[in-house]
């Protein structure tokens, strides 16, 4: 007799080879994906939680799409897309398992169209290969997430994403002008268009940031925007994350308006030197880099009144940066300073609450309070110009009792965002990481009428479920897994 | 039996509002030309709870509700095919929080635009949706019919600009979406969808919108062209160009004749490029825009700055109020083509008024990033 283990076992592969080739008749063969060791690379994304799909299936067209969703609504399978699995709040995790559509086969740009600024692209392009392609004509992409080298735009329009460039132009959102998206029933729908103001309601700006609970875009039609004159980044350093804070505060009052302004703390400064090298000094105690683009005379007019601005507030030092290479070694220094943390901690968990611009000192202050009351590191690496903070709890996973700390910091945190009148997210999205807080920030009225619109798209909730909203399991505290926290 | 039944929900509409906000003469609707079926009463309420009461009545009684703010755009869109109840949000007209180190502000959804206009003023910041009807039209209705005007170019419309709405449901329940914060993407972006909804998915209460510093000082161009062409091409130089112009506005003589403060150019198209920055920013404009444009014709160029050129902006602002107080009769059709047919259309748009024996005003305006929209104004028969 076989042991029942491996006849189990046994049934499982059988059923995994049916489930594949029947995928495989409407996706392609080599488009399928259904052994546990192939699985397990797709039970998570950039965030700490984890849940195993059935099968991950990359089609390579719109009808495709349709063909896979009709299917999963026989099987009535949860269906969950993803980009490239970079997202911070869990939205491309199969929490109840079901098919996962990786996008990674459907990465064209099908048409770029200067003479009226846009492109059309499908939703796997990579973010910057589009600005890449257009750059040398003069024109690009404005979202800049800092996974940008690796995320891509469906993935963007699921989370309306930002980066340190939407604090002048916008983010996701304000960058897309229309989308063909198909809906859990197998309808497809194309919203917005071309030109802006289409008659009817936006329906294109409520699903960009549904976290791919409303429909799955197959199409996207992005807004391209001229590239600047002239940029200028500037560093300044300060002796004290108050001073450092005070200046963000102040430009923003004196109505500056730079093209970015972000903001990294001492613990930060020193992950990310030891991993770029990118001159930051490791001895200050914040350094904000600020830039300005625009006309050559707007941008050298604002650089002296924020380098004034540094200096009455007590900046150390104000540096320019003075060729392209050295500018860009400072971006990189930034926009890896999430990876950099590996240099200074086993793990960390990173957050995402917004406040108003002006609270931001208070707010820092409060977040040390955190640090030391919970016995853990927190380093700091935002977007301090429009108030999206992104904390970063340092710990070790293995610790289950720091695990504990790591959950009540991050929800302690969160609720100062919100009772000084600010968000839970402000370009990580909610996911499956933070929907037990919505109540924090939204009465029970407010999430109804938001349920009655998933239903319109999603009846049966088969699309990304368990995202967003409460489940009535929560507990009211950040959801983040200790078995996924590596 | 009719008039039984209908005192007794004005009755009760009238213990909610108060009896004196409560109007059973719909004159002031008539006024502004509402042409569908005569409601019953308008009411004026002061809060949200209040609107709940109504629209809760509404629902009990089964009657048809229609939002409105300042009356301004009752000619827009369908006819009403029914109509009992009027709510007004005009008494809700409150700045109810404005924080300007963050550059935002919250204010009840009937504080008419100018209002807010000026409080934000005296702040050295704005809220550039420069819509028609600046002193009449609420922010509850500019929102719901998705207002906006010449600077959208440079800033967006409204939904660049609102960061959160509170709003009445159909079942009298108050909700809300988004927040305060001017980054935020928590929960679903409602706010996009009640923007241009027409007061067709919920009533407007509150909105909380993100401000602009105003800019240090601006220079407007206007340039005359003997023919459409060469002023698309004109545009399309500017565009391409690193030149990122507030409002760029592009008019023919018969709609030049609506902007009598402007002093406009008697071409039969004009352009007009309004560039804002520091005093460095303005010279290089004065320098190099001429030539940009092209100096074909130079004699007919123009800078405008200072109180001139706000006359001249604020003329193109309020166009619509001001063409149809000329030609009370007079039809709008705003198109929203792609900037490389704005040529095309133009051109079918005199060709369309020529065929039908109407008069034509063209402003080719909101040219936001990939948006050639224009207005046609067929004014009544010759």
């Amino acid at each position: 007799m076989i042991p029942s283990a491996h006849s189990k076992a046994g049934i499982n592969d059988l059923m995994a080879s049916n489930l594949a080739n029947e995928l495989e008749q409407i996706a392609g063969p080599g488009a399928v994906l259904v052994a546990p060791e192939d699985l397990m690379l797709y039970e998570y994304d950039g965030s700490v939680d984890r849940a195993l799909p059935k099968a991950v299936v990359f089609p390579q067209t719109t009808g495709q799409v349709i063909a896979l969703v009709k299917w999963a609504k026989e099987q009535g399978l949860p269906i969950v897309a993803r980009g490239a699995g970079t997202g911070l709040s869990g939205g491309a995790v199969a929490v109840e398992g079901g098919l996962i559509l990786g996008f990674s086969r459907m990465k064209k740009i099908l048409e770029i169209d200067l003479d009226n600024r846009l492109a059309v692209v499908q939703p796997g392009v990579v973010n910057l290969d589009l600005s890449q392609a257009v750059s040398s004509r003069g024109y690009y992409f404005v979202p800049d997430p800092s996974s940008q080298k690796a995320c891509t735009i469906g993935g963007n329009v699921a989370e309306n994403s930002g980066g340190p460039h939407t604090l002048a132009y916008g983010v996701t959102t304000n960058h897309v002008l229309g989308l063909e998206a198909v809906l859990p029933s197998g309808e497809v729908i194309h919203t917005g268009g071309k030109t802006a103001d289409t008659p009817g309601y936006d329906l294109t700006g409520i699903i960009v940031g549904s976290e791919g609970t409303l429909g799955i875009v197959t199409e996207i039609i992005v807004r391209l925007t001229r590239l600047p004159e002239a940029v200028k980044t500037i560093l300044a350093i300060f002796e004290k994350v108050d001073d450092a804070s005070e200046t963000v505060a102040e430009i923003t009052a004196r109505a500056i308006t730079p093209a970015a302004l972000e903001m990294m703390d001492q613990l930060t400064l020193q992950a990310v030197e030891k991993a770029t090298r990118a001159g930051y000094p490791c001895d200050a105690a914040a350094v904000l880099l600020i830039e300005l683009e625009g006309l050559r005379e707007a941008v050298e007019s604002q650089a002296t009144q924020i380098g004034d601005v540094c200096r009455r507030n007590r900046a150390r030092e104000v540096r320019i940066a003075q060729s392209e290479r050295e500018r860009q070694l400072l971006w990189a220094g930034r926009k890896n300073a999430f990876g950099a943390m590996g240099r200074i901690a086993p793990n960390f968990y990173v957050q995402d609450g917004v406040i108003p611009r002006s609270r931001i000192p208070e707010t820092l202050r409060f977040i040390q309070q955190v640090s030391d009351r919970v016995g853990l590191k927190i380093a700091n690496v935002f977007h301090a110009g429009d108030g999206n903070l992104h904390p970063l709890i340092l710990f070790d996973a293995r610790d289950p009792d720091q695990f504990k700390r790591v959950v009540k910091a991050g929800s302690e945190i969160l609720s100062f965002c919100v009772s000084i009148g600010g968000s839970l997210t402000g370009e990580h999205g909610i996911g499956m990481e933070k929907n037990e807080l919505m109540p924090l920030l939204f009465t029970e009225d407010d999430l109804t009428v938001m349920g009655k619109l998933k239903a319109v798209f999603n009846r049966e909730g088969r699309l990304n479920p368990s995202k967003i909203f409460p489940t009535s399991k929560g507990c009211g505290e950040i959801r983040i897994t200790q078995q996924g926290a590596s | 039996m009719h008039s039984t039944v209908r005192q007794a929900w004005t009755q009760h509409a009238a213990r909610i509002v108060g009896e004196d906000n409560l109007a059973l003469d719909i004159g002031e609707l008539t006024a502004r030309g509402w042409d569908g079926p005569s409601p019953q009463a308008i009411a004026y309420p002061a809060s949200r709870e209040e609107i709940c009461e109504l629209v809760r009545l509404a629902l009990a009684e089964r009657l048809c509700v229609i939002p409105a703010g300042g009356f301004t755009k009752q000619r827009m869109g369908g006819v009403p095919q029914a109509a009992d109840l009027v709510i007004s949000l005009r008494r809700m007209n409150r700045i109810t929080d404005y924080q300007p180190a963050d550059l935002t502000i919250s204010v009840e959804a009937g504080l008419p635009f100018h209002a807010l206009e000026s409080a934000a003023r005296a702040q050295g910041q704005m809220l550039p949706l420069d819509v028609p009807f600046a002193t009449e039209s609420t922010l509850g209705g500019i929102i719901a019919t998705n207002s906006s005007g010449p600077r959208r170019l440079a800033y967006g419309t409204a939904r660049d600009m609102v960061l959160g709405i509170h709003f009445v449901t159909a079942e009298g329940k108050l909700a809300k979406c988004g927040g305060k914060v001017v980054k935020n993407v928590a929960g679903y972006d409602l706010s996009k969808l009640l923007i241009g909804s027409s007061g067709s998915l919920a009533i407007i209460s509150d909105i909380t919108f993100r401000l602009f510093p105003v800019p240090p000082a601006s220079i407007t161009l206007v340039k005359g062209f003997p023919d459409l062409t060469s002023a698309v091409q004109a545009r399309d130089r500017i565009l391409h160009s690193v030149y990122t112009p507030q409002a760029m506005e592009m008019l023919d003589a018969a709609a030049s004749a609506f902007v009598p403060q402007g002093k406009l150019l008697s071409s039969p198209f004009s352009l007009l490029v309004r560039v804002a920055g520091p005093d460095a920013v303005l010279e290089r404009t004065q320098e190099e825009l001429p030539s940009l444009v092209g100096n074909v014709h130079s004699g007919t160029t123009q800078w405008l700055s200072g109180e001139d050129e706000s006359k001249l902006w604020q003329g193109l602002q309020e166009l619509t109020p001001a063409l149809l107080r000329a030609h009370p009769n007079a039809t709008q059709v705003k198109v929203s083509a792609l900037l490389s047919k704005t040529g095309v259309i133009l051109e079918a748009v005199s060709w369309v008024a020529a065929i039908n024996q109407l008069s034509s005003a063209v402003l080719a305006m909101k040219l936001n990033d990939t948006v050639g929209g224009l207005w046609l104004n067929g004014l009544q028969p010759r």
